[in-house]
């Protein structure tokens, strides 16, 4: 087992107690071998602890707990309490479910909260923010400035996208988001034939803090573009929504939109592909 | 008709003995779903009746919590989800500053000391950072870590195979753990 096998497949049942036989110790021995997986394993037990101690059990009002106890009552004394079988098929719960299943991002996140803790010591140098090189931004009518800033990068880093954090990997490009107060999620398209080929740390003509991440595939590329915003409006007109994701079609261009409220974030993703392939491109790094 | 009546008290009698001790789990996840307090009142309310009705479904000896928070989370996909969006009727920080003062959670001794730096800066941010993550994978969970079912249990819970509650609670950890660092880097702690 390699890192990314107990991480993908592992780590979450290993930190909630559900492996058993060969796959309990399979994964224990790797953790024993593996201080970066260790950690990554103490780290999660740690968030688990976190939810369970911050998330319990609230008190039920006592007018509330009254009032059900209140309402059972009359329920028992109309004699309601073992209604026959065929009746409750009818008054039962739906058994509709909404079993669409979304699955383990293709995303690189920060190895664990310690490690980013540690991260704060480590400066990294030659990365300041600067404004980018000025775009040509052509504002369509009755279209939307964001958008149109997106289709002006997308449209130089096309032409030529110079990372200027200095590593092609997605930890490093992650790190260094992370150390200038940016998000550190970095979508992996490799399943749609989209190659990371970097990423950059620059300023919006407004100022704002901006990281580009670039993928390539042999046909086409997709920047992703994050940036802080004050308030979240999403444009009207999205053709499609996933989740948090909205997709738009856009003179030419496809566009995902969406959005953090924890730290007000927008994550924006632009290609030329259609936006179907868009869509898939999305849903399977969210695989 | 005598006889009915004592049927009918067994039933109720049982059901505050297996379900009711859970009422505060109950209600807790209802808050969490709902998220303003009038919708989690009538989800509960729904809810235990309806568990009461159907109570001749539920088998002893099994998880009790479980089966009615399967219904919990019925009621709550087929009438309290407003147009697949969540409503929140207060300001996230309001609603979760005051379920923070509600917490009956206990202190719990920690022992790892990052974990315990981490907690004791981010306390008030972590039900926060749990409600910016999407309603599946909070609902994952939320089931996993605070009401402590098994993987199993909560695939029966959402009606989903277990295959998709490991790859919730995998995301939901996932997001939790940028949400709070997210957190982190706002106050500072992730940078000297």
């Amino acid at each position: 087992m390699n890192c990314r096998e107990y991480i993908d497949d592992f780590l979450s049942a290993h930190a909630d107690g559900e492996l058993s036989g060969a796959q309990l110790r399979e994964a224990e021995a790797h953790v024993a071998g593996c201080d970066a997986c260790a950690a990554r394993l103490a780290d999660e037990r740690a968030l688990k602890s976190l939810v369970h101690q911050h998330a319990s059990a609230v008190e039920t009002p006592s007018a509330v707990r009254a009032k059900l106890l209140a309402l059972l009552a009359e329920e028992a004394a109309r004699g309601e309490g073992a209604m026959a079988p065929e009746a409750a098929s009818r008054r039962g719960p739906s058994r509709e479910v909404r079993v669409r299943a979304l699955r383990r991002p293709a995303i690189w996140i920060p190895l664990s909260i310690a490690a980013c803790l540690a991260l704060a010591f480590v400066a990294v140098r030659g990365l300041g923010l600067h404004p980018s090189d000025a775009v040509n931004v052509v504002n369509h009518p009755g279209g939307n400035p964001e958008f149109d800033t997106a289709v002006a990068y997308f449209e130089k880093f096309d032409h030529h996208f110079a990372p200027n954090v200095p590593s092609s990997s997605y930890g490093d490009i992650s790190g260094a988001y992370v150390e200038a107060h940016m998000p550190g999620f970095i979508w992996n398209f490799n399943s749609s034939g989209l190659t990371l080929v970097g990423g950059r740390l620059d300023k919006l003509p407004d100022d704002r803090p901006v990281t580009f991440t670039f993928y390539k595939g042999a046909r086409t590329s997709l920047l992703c573009t994050r940036y802080k915003v004050r308030e979240f409006n999403p444009p009207p007109g999205a053709v499609h929504e996933m989740d948090d994701h909205l997709f738009y079609s856009y003179y030419g261009y496809s566009i995902c939109y969406s959005y953090s409220p924890i730290g007000h974030f927008v994550c924006l993703l632009i290609t030329r592909q259609p936006v179907k392939q868009l869509l898939d491109s999305v849903e399977y790094a969210l695989e | 008709m005598a006889e009915k009546r004592d049927s009918s008290r067994r039933t109720r009698e049982s059901f505050e003995r297996e379900v009711m001790p859970h009422l505060d789990s109950i209600y807790s996840m209802a808050l969490r779903l709902a998220r303003n307090r009038e919708d989690a009142n009538d989800l509960l309310q729904d809810t235990v009746l309806r568990a009461y009705r159907f109570f001749h479904q539920f088998t002893p000896g099994t998880n009790s919590r479980a089966w009615v928070l399967t219904i919990l989370f019925n009621n709550f996909r087929n009438g309290y989800r407003k147009s697949g969006r969540e409503q929140v009727s207060q300001s996230e920080t309001e609603f979760t500053e005051r379920l923070e003062a509600e917490s009956l959670a206990a202190d719990q001794t920690r022992t790892d000391p990052e974990a315990l730096a981490f907690a004791n800066v981010m306390a008030p941010e972590v039900t926060a950072a749990l409600d910016s993550i999407p309603e599946e994978f909070r609902a994952a969970l939320l089931l996993v870590d605070v009401q402590e079912l098994s993987y199993q249990e909560v695939c029966e819970v959402l009606q989903v195979p277990v295959g998709t509650v490991k790859s919730r609670v995998s995301r939901g950890r996932s997001l939790l753990r940028e949400a709070l660092l997210t957190f982190a880097r706002g106050k500072g702690i992730i940078r000297s």
